[in-house]
């Protein structure tokens, strides 16, 4: 993709300039709460999910706390601590101590539908960010969701929903730049088109990225090996965080049908390396489609909905990595070109799903479903000018196509059916009891089964207990079940998926309308966890956590309102006894918004990470604790459709640094961004 | 024969008169009127409540509609001036927004009044319209359904500004075997005193609260949570006129239809132009809000059996905003 010149995406804001002026006080006392709106003019909605310890962001807060990606807004959820790996800064959402390296143990959703990849489990091994002036709300659940979701809902799910047209002004145009010469636009369209409900989103971005330093790498570590003699690290040196991409989407319904399309592209940088080693010349692409259908009726029968979905997901990723630096020699010969590998992966998702909601038995509400997900991972293709041989990689006369003769994974496929079913049961008045089983078959490891339970009680007019448990599965993906040709990471085909049980007690508390006080606590027990050990691929890992989290939602008057929480957890990894390491023990979030007069806000976020311990053989001090503090002025209607903001992340400049893999190649970890400052332009025309 | 005679032209003349009035009926039935709609300029959701008023007034096909926004940058002389060109039969006048400029529009204009709360005041001054009230019948409908045991209502009010709901209530469920019992009350001291003294002597199964939209003895900081608070206490159902009190724990009420309330407008203005009184009516709605976790507490009493047919209802996730 193109850079995109910052005067085209000014030039954005003069495609019209028709004046619109916003009389919101005409609503005061009509619509106390905007859910009214979006009611009055969509459909009818169906009841509940099952309980659990939730979290929902609105598209308002990710206004207010002038979020640019996702990443931003998960960070304020608590329990959830967003770090990074260092191949591609890939994030690494971390939810209540549950940690690794390609993330596969969080489902990620977009509109209820998963984006995971097969390959490595994770959303993608290029994912490059996602925007969010088209998401209408992420709802976070920590804790086990697979009795409905079905896999990887394991230490958490991520659902965000995209906004449908009621929630686009018309036609909207937007652009923002700042620091590390970041660009951003956008442009969105919410009407009616031939009687469909229409929304039309596109989002670009194009950013070279912070380049803080790496001071030492893994070549470093190589380069002091006396007998390679080496010197080839491009530490000290910065990461590579350049990234363009582009997000494209659109949302068509009507009374009862829904068709959604999308198609999203990115181009980023090495980060820190895939190796560890500073990449300054590699790539890696990415495409996906996505497609749905959905029909719902909520009239289906007397005491029936029913809801029929097809989704269908393509993606492929395409590496072009340098994963040691020219001049590297493991011990086999020296690469004047570096060592070069270009994986690529291409997999596409086909989807069934039927649901139906029945109201008939008094006191009861029980949701039944079935489905089928066929995974095709259907083509693998890979070029690199190295042949490993133990830990030791021999140097080829080039660049040499190895998808025929000993490519790096197989291509595969894996058909799941499954069917769930579950009973919101209100045995005595305050109590409900809600029981749920969800029984996946995959064509691969067999049969899982995954049940949900949640008593809920009522216990005042102002106080909400809920007793939870859950059991979830992660299923391995087919790196781990497929991988071939890799002396160090060998996938096992008679691979089980990871199993976690989680008990969880939770609290809500409405003190008045205007303050509300959440608190959990919790305990899991992870078993068949599936690591690479000592090469091949095993079921071999176990890990227990306990914590709380607490959460206070305070709007102290009508012009300030103030959120907070604060987590706490302990992981310990059964096989060696030590902390399970990476996440933060602590964590302690503060957000205040305050709004000045009708037009101008303010808002200020701070972020304490506290306590994160070394995995068990590093011998590195634990990794230090940070502060961020961010601050976002922001202008409405200054003129007539017009919104301005500025902000500043990381305002006081802090270091702020994410742990590297053990035992620590990268000994100084990963740097995050320090402060940057953006400026944004919106506006809508009706 | 004379009488025949009499009665013969009598009858002819009747005849005449009625068929003279059946055509002229016919013909005003079929009349196009012109009707100009003023609504304030808004963003994005709230101009959607508008566009849905003003969808539902352009259904009525004996009306030619043109809708104006009116915002403060507007110059009132352009627009009266505007207004006399193009002379329309009658102006729907929609929101509360620059009262100066829409008296001045009723001085010489037909007006109709729509997306605002109307009070016993309004109706004195003669205005006719559709208040964002919803009306008490929907509203004791929806009960009657989930809770058919219900024989009272309560309502605790302000007559100048809510005594013509109320009676309109009473009017109302004369039929269906209810009774409201009205407790006038001037000030929020006296409210406090009377809904304490409801909700003590309330019996869960048969009487119910109705709390009011707009009324000025009702205070939604201090009086609202404590009469909540009692309620869930003492096991009272409560209904509201109000949906924003189903989220902080009323039983149910009635969401706006901005397309309903568009339909309304135009029949009211019909209404007008053929010569009707002026008339303020309750906005009609089907989508019902509900707190289900005040159905659960009630649940001995309570039967909730097509939840899904309710537009919204509470409470939601924890949204952490």
């Amino acid at each position: 993709m193109k850079k995109l010149p910052s005067c085209f995406l000014l030039a954005l804001f003069y495609v019209s300039t028709t004046p619109s002026f916003a009389t919101e006080k005409a609503f005061e006392g009509l619509y106390d709460d905007v859910d009214f709106l979006y009611i009055a003019t969509g459909r009818k909605q169906t009841v509940s999910q099952a309980p659990a310890v939730a979290s929902i962001i609105s598209a308002k807060t990710i206004r207010q706390i002038g979020a640019h990606d996702i990443d931003e807004v998960l960070e304020t959820v608590p329990g959830l601590h967003v770090s990074y790996s260092a191949g591609g800064y890939n994030p690494i959402y971390q939810i209540r101590g549950i940690s690794s390296n390609t993330n596969p143990q969080v489902l990620m959703l977009i509109n209820g539908i998963p984006i995971t990849n097969i390959f490595a489990g994770d959303r993608s091994q290029s994912w490059g960010g996602m925007p969010v002036e088209n998401i209408s709300r992420i709802e976070v659940i920590r804790g086990p969701g697979s009795a409905l979701y079905g896999a990887d809902a394991f230490a958490g799910t991520i659902n965000i929903i995209t906004k449908n047209a009621t929630e686009i002004d018309g036609l909207e145009v937007g652009a923002s730049a700042g620091s590390f010469d970041e660009y951003r636009g956008w442009l969105q369209y919410g009407g009616s088109v031939a009687g469909w409900n229409t929304a039309f989103s596109v989002q670009v971005l194009d950013t070279h990225g912070q380049h803080e330093k790496i001071d030492v790498d893994f070549q470093t570590v190589l380069d002091s090996n006396p007998f390679l003699g080496t010197n080839a690290s491009l530490a000290p040196g910065s990461v590579n965080l350049g990234r363009q991409s582009l997000d494209t989407r659109i949302d068509l319904s009507n009374d009862k049908w829904q068709i959604r399309l999308g198609y999203q592209q990115r181009e980023i940088n090495a980060g820190a390396g895939l190796f560890e080693a500073l990449d300054t010349v590699g790539e890696a692409n990415s495409q996906r489609y996505n497609a749905d259908l959905t029909y719902l009726n909520t009239d289906f029968s007397e005491n029936w909905d029913f809801k029929a979905q097809y989704s269908f997901f393509n993606t492929f990723t395409k590496t072009n990595a340098m994963l040691l630096p020219p001049g590297t020699d493991t011990g086999a010969g020296v690469f004047p070109n570096g060592v070069i590998g270009q994986p690529d992966v291409y997999e596409r998702h086909n989807r069934i799903d039927l649901s139906s909601f029945y109201t008939g038995l008094k006191n009861h509400d029980i949701r039944v479903g079935i489905g089928f997900h066929h995974q095709d991972q259907y083509k693998i293709e890979e070029k690199k000018n190295y042949t490993p041989f133990g830990v030791v990689l021999i140097p080829l006369p080039g660049v040499i196509d190895v998808s025929d003769s000993f490519p790096f994974n197989q291509e595969k496929t894996r058909k799941i059916y499954y069917g769930f079913i579950q009973d919101a049961w209100d045995f005595a008045p305050d109590w409900t009891l809600t029981a749920g089983l969800r029984y996946d078959h995959y064509s691969d490891f067999g049969g899982t089964l995954n049940p949900r339970l949640a008593l809920v009680w009522q216990t005042s007019y102002r106080f909400t207990s809920k007793l939870l448990y859950g059991r979830s599965f992660r299923a391995p993906s087919f790196a781990e079940q497929f991988n071939i040709n890799n002396p160090v990471a060998i996938g096992n085909p008679d691979l089980d998926p990871e199993v976690i049980d989680t008990y969880e007690v939770a609290f809500d508390y409405a003190a008045t309308h205007d303050l509300k006080v959440g608190f959990n606590v919790f305990y899991y027990q992870m078993s068949d966890i599936i690591r690479f050990d000592p090469t091949t691929a095993n079921n071999t890992g176990k890990q227990t956590g306990h914590g709380l989290e607490m959460e206070v939602n305070w709007k102290a008057t009508d012009k300030l309102t103030v959120y907070g929480n604060y987590a706490y957890q302990s992981s310990k990894d059964k096989g060696t006894n030590s902390d399970a390491a990476d996440s933060p023990q602590q964590q302690l979030y503060v957000r205040a918004n305050y709004t000045l007069t009708p037009t101008w806000s303010v808002n200020s976020q701070f972020n304490h990470v506290m306590d994160r311990q070394r995995a068990n053989g590093d011998t590195r001090s634990d990794i230090d604790d940070y502060s961020l503090v961010d601050l976002t002025i922001r202008a409405k209607e200054f003129s007539p459709g017009y919104e301005f903001a500025i902000s500043a992340r990381n305002l006081f400049n802090e270091d702020t640094r994410e742990p590297s893999l053990a035992p620590g190649a990268i000994a100084n970890d990963l740097p995050l961004a320090g402060r940057g400052f953006f400026i944004e332009l919106r506006k809508s025309l009706h | 024969m004379a009488y025949f005679k009499k009665f013969y032209g009598a009858l002819m003349l009747v005849l005449l008169f009625c068929t003279s009035t059946i055509a002229d009926d016919d013909l005003r039935a079929n009349a196009t009127f012109n009707i100009t709609v003023l609504y304030p300029e808004a963003r994005k959701p709230y101009s959607t409540f508008f566009d849905a008023i003003i969808n539902g007034i352009k259904e009525q096909p004996q009306l030619n509609i043109q809708a104006l926004t009116f915002d403060k940058s507007l110059d009132e002389e352009e627009l009266l001036l505007s207004l006399q060109k193009t002379n329309p039969d009658a102006v729907i006048l929609l929101g509360r927004e620059n009262i100066p400029l829409q008296e001045k529009i009723a001085t010489s204009f037909k007006t109709v009044h729509g997306a605002l709360f109307l009070s016993g005041q309004d109706i004195k001054k003669g205005h006719s319209g559709v208040s964002m009230n919803p009306d008490p019948a929907l509203l004791f409908a929806e009960l009657k359904k989930i809770q058919p045991s219900i024989k009272e209502i309560h309502v605790v009010f302000d007559p100048t500004a809510n005594g013509w709901l109320v009676q309109r209530a009473i009017e109302s469920t004369a039929k269906n075997g209810l009774t409201i019992i009205p407790h006038k009350v001037s000030n929020l001291q006296q409210a406090a005193l009377k809904y304490k003294e409801i909700v003590r002597n309330s019996n869960p199964t048969e009487d119910a609260l109705w709390l009011l939209h707009h009324d000025p003895t009702l205070d939604n900081k201090s009086l609202l949570p404590r009469v909540l608070s009692d309620a869930w206490k003492y096991k009272q159902v409560v209904i509201s006129s109000n949906p924003s009190h189903v989220r902080r724990g009323a039983l149910l009420s009635i969401l706006p239809d901005n397309q309903q309330i568009g339909k309304d407008l135009a029949l009211t203005v019909i209404r007008l132009l053929n010569g009707g009184k002026a008339n303020i009516t309750p906005m009609q709605s089907t989508l019902v809000v509900a707190n289900l976790r005040t159905a659960k507490h009630l649940s001995n009493t309570i039967h909730l059996t097509k939840k899904t047919n309710f537009a919204l209802t509470y409470p939601k996730g924890v949204a952490n905003d």
